[in-house]
């Protein structure tokens, strides 16, 4: 994953990052290979690479996050951008203003990069009508968590010890978990095949959505024969508030049925790795012993984040290629 | 009394002819020579099926008024609006009062009232049809609110067929996908919306069908938005039961590539939502049969309910003034459909369905008639659409053909500006 240092001077090719959809391999490529530059930065005591002094960085939080909100707030001040903090709980959202409305007060700070997480599948979108500044999705709803996708293609490379132009060619990954609710298994489905991976998705039915052929990706209803030969089993969290709808019977059937035990942990190839967008429901989707082995990249994931979202802002913030709408 | 002739006008049938009119109704149909070039088409006036009106309750969105001149000005002669006004139209007075509202409007097109199936639209309690029925009510329904009791359907059903009335009842099964906002299948999945499986519509209209065979009602369904769902209306329709399928015009002339092309735009937040290609296909096939009829699918919402999140955005679309003109000219995606369908599914068949005769188009109808224009494309401009009402989906698309002139019982009720 060691690049030579220099940091890029063209953008991707769209002017937001809404979705790993809508990227092409070599915008994935070019996002991985500048994370890389930043990392070898954040490796150093004097972690600051100040290429965004004077912009402003919106973080637009419309739905509770710890980590990925953190981890942009530090990448963004690590590039030396200004930030400024809104969240739903002090919003004018529950006074009953619009979306949009809500974007075009914000959009009087004019800042150069925003970036949105929300609870609805299309607002990062919604708001790219009333605002400026680039928009990076930070996770809508059950569409897309484009960041997520690409910190997860870069631990694996890393792990791997692969670059990005090499890619994941002949690595095996299986996605476990409610796919069909699951913003992170939508980017991920995308970016993992799109970097030559084969990916499988594993779960009940009821979280196998339609439409998986699309994505290039096979499905599993039964997660022992998912597991069979993978290279990176990638559990997805078990969310409290899906508990009660009829998609599975109880948390403690669905450990057993579809959980990472310790017994299906060994039963992997010995290199294989184990993954989590966290954060960790234990017991449920993972077993604690096997959160916290030697081969779950679990922190090596939350670490990447900063790098990788570095990467992301930087880029936008040099303009889109081509100058796509 | 108005004298008035359209001369060289092309009919539905594709013949050209000057048509006179005479003291409210057709007088003369001549024919004119084969090698005439039309000056513009001429058809029956419209009948718009279950348009959602907003007055009382939200007349900030549309009043009564602005409804039936929008409908006037979109080719409509008479509209039937839903009852689900706040309040409801629930009891005579109701009816009543609605009549009398829309006859003071000497410049729209004429309202035929719906009343409530049940009690404040609320599906506990049967409405007062009888009594409704004998004020003027041409039909019940809860709309948009769906009955979700098998037996309350199955009773309002019956109670309708007392009073010689339809009802009109929604095509898609309670409590199944309720928080479905687009068609499942590829497209759902990808923008992370939920959906709306094709079982949901078939499994509602299997119910429906077997109630109105059982009960003998006459049952209007709709909007109904898929390929199977029409077919399964049409196959009860050859075994005698009386349903009939009503579909909104858009479902006609836009698939949800439109919905990928412009993801989570609101203006195309519909219900039922845009479907793949295949099941217009379907649906197009079907308009021009009998029992199929073409509604403008009419329900205007405020910036306020388009400018949220997709899935919490109100559905609906301002669609009077230009549902004719959309459907003659088409999409980008898709061709305008033929006059004599358009004239069959959103004149005869709702007249039909009410028991009125729409314009025959021949001496001695009555002249309920709309003229429109070919044009050089133009795009729909807030010109056309009532200012503040931004949540027409095809909003700067061009349409080709513009509505002239709307007569009703030869009146002039909407003229366009520079028509002659």
């Amino acid at each position: 994953m060691h690049q030579d240092g220099a940091l890029p001077r063209g953008g991707l090719s769209q002017p937001h990052l809404l979705g790993i959809d809508g990227l092409s391999l070599s915008d994935v490529q070019l996002v991985l290979q500048t994370a890389g530059v930043f990392a070898d930065v954040n490796a150093q005591a004097k972690k600051k690479l100040p290429v965004l002094r004077g912009h402003t960085v919106a973080l637009l939080f419309f739905e509770p996050s710890t980590r990925t909100r953190t981890s942009f707030e530090v990448a963004a001040k690590r590039l030396g951008a200004d930030t400024i903090s809104f969240s739903a709980a002090t919003s004018s959202l529950s006074k009953g203003e619009t979306l949009l409305d809500t974007g075009r007060n914000l959009e009087t700070t004019a800042p150069s990069l925003v970036v949105a997480r929300h609870k609805e599948a299309g607002a990062p979108a919604m708001l790219t009508r009333v605002m400026n500044g680039a928009v990076v999705n930070a996770g809508d709803g059950q569409h897309e968590h484009p960041t997520q996708a690409l910190l997860d293609a870069y631990t694996l490379l890393e792990h791997f010890g692969r670059t990005p132009v090499q890619g994941l060619e002949g690595i095996r990954v299986a996605i476990v978990g409610d796919i069909a609710h699951s913003r992170v298994a939508r980017s991920n489905m995308l970016a993992l095949t799109m970097l030559g991976a084969e990916v499988r998705v594993a779960g009940p039915r009821t979280m196998l959505p339609a439409g998986l052929a699309q994505y290039g990706v096979t499905p599993f209803d039964d997660v022992d024969a998912a597991f069979e030969g993978v290279d990176a089993a990638m559990m997805l969290r078990i969310q409290s508030e899906r508990i009660g709808e009829p998609l599975f019977g109880s948390p403690a059937e669905y450990h057993r049925a579809f959980g990472m035990t310790v017994d299906r942990f060994r039963k992997l190839k010995p290199e294989a790795v184990v993954m989590h967008p966290g954060p960790i429901n234990r017991g449920v989707e993972i077993a604690p012993e096997v959160a916290d082995d030697a081969r779950s990249l679990i922190l090596r994931q939350a670490k990447n984040g900063i790098p990788v979202r570095m990467a992301v802002l930087y880029l936008l913030a040099m303009g889109a290629r081509g100058g796509q709408a | 009394m108005t004298q008035h002739v359209f001369r060289r006008a092309m009919l539905p049938d594709g013949r050209v002819c000057d048509v006179g009119i005479a003291d409210g109704r057709i007088d003369t149909v001549r024919p004119c020579s084969p090698k005439v070039a039309p000056a513009g088409l001429l058809m029956p006036g419209l009948l718009d099926v279950g348009t959602h009106l907003r007055d009382p309750g939200r007349a900030h969105e549309e009043t009564l008024p602005m409804m039936l001149r929008q409908a006037a000005r979109g080719g409509f002669t008479a509209v039937v609006p839903l009852a689900s006004t706040q309040p409801v139209v629930d009891g005579v007075d109701d009816v009543e009062h609605r009549i009398a509202r829309a006859s003071r409007v000497e410049d729209g097109a004429a309202l035929l009232p719906l009343g409530a199936l049940t009690t404040d639209c609320a599906g506990a309690q049967l409405s007062d049809m009888m009594s409704m029925a004998g004020a003027g009510a041409v039909g019940f329904s809860d709309l948009p609110t769906r009955v979700k009791s098998p037996r309350l359907l199955r009773r309002a059903m019956e109670y309708a067929a007392g009073a010689r009335r339809p009802v009109f009842v929604d095509a898609r099964l309670p409590g199944l996908a309720d928080d479905g906002v687009v068609a499942e299948g590829d497209l759902g999945t990808r923008l992370g919306l939920p959906g709306v499986p094709v079982a949901a519509e078939t499994a509602r209209i299997a119910l429906l069908v077997d109630l109105a065979a059982l009960t003998g009602a006459r049952v209007v369904i709709g909007p109904v938005a898929t390929a199977a769902g029409v077919h399964a209306i049409l196959d009860a329709r050859a075994r005698g039961i009386d349903v009939w399928a009503r579909i909104d015009a858009l479902h006609l002339v836009l698939d949800e590539r439109e919905l990928d092309r412009r993801r989570y735009d609101t203006r195309l937040r519909l219900d039922p939502p845009l479907q793949p290609a295949v099941h217009v296909e379907a649906l197009r096939a079907a308009v021009g049969k009998d029992g199929v009829l073409v509604s403008s699918g009419h329900r205007p919402v405020s910036p306020e309910g388009k400018e949220v999140e997709f899935a919490r955005a109100e559905p609906g679309a301002a669609m009077l003034t230009t549902a004719l003109s959309v459907l003659l000219s088409g999409t980008a995606a898709w061709k305008g459909l033929a006059p004599a369908a358009i004239a069959h599914a959103c004149a005869t068949v709702p007249g039909a369905l009410l028991g009125r005769a729409p314009c025959a188009l021949a001496p001695g109808g009555v002249a309920d008639l709309v003229w429109l224009e070919q044009c050089p494309p133009r795009p729909i401009t807030d010109v056309d659409l009532r200012p503040g009402m931004c949540n027409h989906p095809l909003r700067k698309q061009n349409v080709t053909w513009g509505v002239m002139q709307t007569l009703r019982a030869g009146e002039l009720v909407y003229t366009r500006a520079g028509a002659s």
